[in-house]
């Protein structure tokens, strides 16, 4: 290739104002042209070289520029603290000026979106516990739920059922039994067996407003516990208050009827409540010997 | 968004400790008894001048003393207006038993009444007692 002296750079300066395109079309239309005579080595020395500083000039990083761009258009801060700095806001912005805060940070809003969905999950998996734990406690199958605090324990509505009739023997069964017919009670609701050692007292009866009582005390040597069956004439929701103490109350379910079974310091009380009638057998008892009469109730 | 979250969250944990309490449903002290075991007390139209009140009081022992107390009455409004004390005279106290219950007439003029009805057990120097407010009875 030809060196290009001063003085011929001189002559082509002109090219250096013209646009690449109209450079590229100077050197093709001189590749194109058939008399060679007219063609202008130097100029299309000149020419080429022109075109090759420019396009090595359009290949160049311009580094100020691009850091420019990329503060303004990609980083989100200002006072140069890494994008993983999930860190309280800083309230010290940098005086840097042309710079704006981009205000979606998307990793930290998504963790804290996702522990926000754990603890809901939680809560949500606590509240369905303790819908399901009242729903053990106060199912409405027979339309009685049982209600109860710490400390007192009653039946709160009224639903209605029927027992299935047996046979026993029984001290004083029959008398009870008789009572109920009179009433209009036709459910066998007297329990047909009683712990070894107790003797059965009188029967005793209380009729009142809206309800009649038979009550059969059993009474052992240092021990003693309570028959009681009371029949509402209409369902009620008022059908008294236990004492009980802050021992969990059991269900003790007995042919089909829901027996609570709770304590109250230094005795024990089951009771049932059909809608009808309300039987409680409550006294010096063991579990196992309330659950034993529980069973007793409709000949088992 | 996060302020709807966090209301959510609020509000489902307002409603499970709702549901955690206690759904005292009794006018009643807070406490176990030593000697009561139920109890019952009820108020209703007695016929003409009389209102009856119903009364059922147990306990899971044999005690001394077991019945009522005293019967408060009142008017609709919250005025007072007698109280009955009870006694084995009148019926409102049973003896060594485990079991009272009885209804007693109280005679008032026409209005409408409820009253504070206090039972109560002992068994030796043990006392144990609890207040239950009746509903409202119209006597005529």
């Amino acid at each position: 290739m030809s060196e290009l002296n001063n003085q011929n750079r001189h002559n082509y300066s002109k090219y250096d104002e013209m646009s690449t395109e109209a450079l590229e079309q100077i050197l093709r239309l001189d590749f194109g042209s058939l008399d060679e005579t007219e063609s202008d080595i130097d100029a299309i020395l000149y020419i080429s070289e022109v075109i090759e500083k420019r396009k090595r000039q359009s290949n160049e990083i311009d580094v100020d520029t691009a850091w420019e761009k990329f503060k303004t258009k990609y980083h989100p801060y200002t006072d140069g603290r890494s994008l993983y700095d999930f860190g309280d806001e800083d309230s010290n912005q940098t005086s840097e000026e042309g710079i704006s805060k981009i205000s979606l940070h998307n990793g930290r809003n998504l963790l804290r979106f996702r522990r926000l969905m754990i603890v809901a999950a939680l809560l949500v998996a606590c509240l369905f516990g303790g819908i399901m734990v009242a729903q053990a406690s106060g199912i409405d199958v027979l339309g009685v739920v049982g209600r109860w605090t710490d400390e007192t324990f009653h039946f709160i509505t009224a639903g209605s059922r029927e027992l299935s009739t047996h046979k026993v023997d029984s001290e004083f069964y029959e008398t009870v039994e008789l009572t109920l017919d009179e009433w209009g009670i036709d459910k066998d609701l007297f329990p047909t067996w009683h712990p070894e050692g107790f003797v059965a007292q009188e029967p005793r009866v209380a009729n009142l407003n809206d309800s009649d009582t038979i009550s059969v005390s059993f009474k052992e040597k240092d021990r003693s516990y309570s028959v009681r069956i009371s029949c509402f004439y209409v369902p009620t929701a008022e059908t008294g208050s236990f004492e009980k103490d802050d021992v969990l109350i059991e269900e003790y379910l007995h042919n089909g009827d829901i027996f609570y079974i709770f304590t109250n310091i230094d005795t024990i009380t089951a009771t049932c409540y059909d809608g009808e009638c309300m039987t409680t057998i409550g006294g010096s008892l063991t579990v196992d010997e309330l659950k034993h009469i529980i069973d007793s109730i409709g000949g088992n | 968004m996060k302020r709807i979250l966090s209301t959510f969250v609020a509000t489902v944990l307002l409603i499970t400790c709702c549901i955690g309490t206690s759904w005292a449903a009794s006018e009643v002290d807070t406490y176990a008894s030593l000697t009561l075991s139920y109890y019952y007390a009820e108020m209703f139209n007695g016929g003409k001048g009389k209102a009856s009140i119903d009364f059922s009081v147990s306990s899971n022992k044999f005690v001394d003393e077991i019945g009522v107390d005293s019967i408060k009455i009142y008017e609709s409004d919250g005025d007072y207006v007698k109280t009955i004390s009870g006694t084995t005279s009148n019926g409102l106290i049973g003896l060594d038993s485990d079991w009272h219950s009885d209804s007693y007439n109280v005679s008032l003029p026409s209005g409408s009444y409820y009253a504070k009805v206090t039972v109560f057990a002992t068994v030796g120097s043990v006392t144990d007692s609890r207040t239950i407010t009746t509903s409202t009875v119209r006597v005529s």
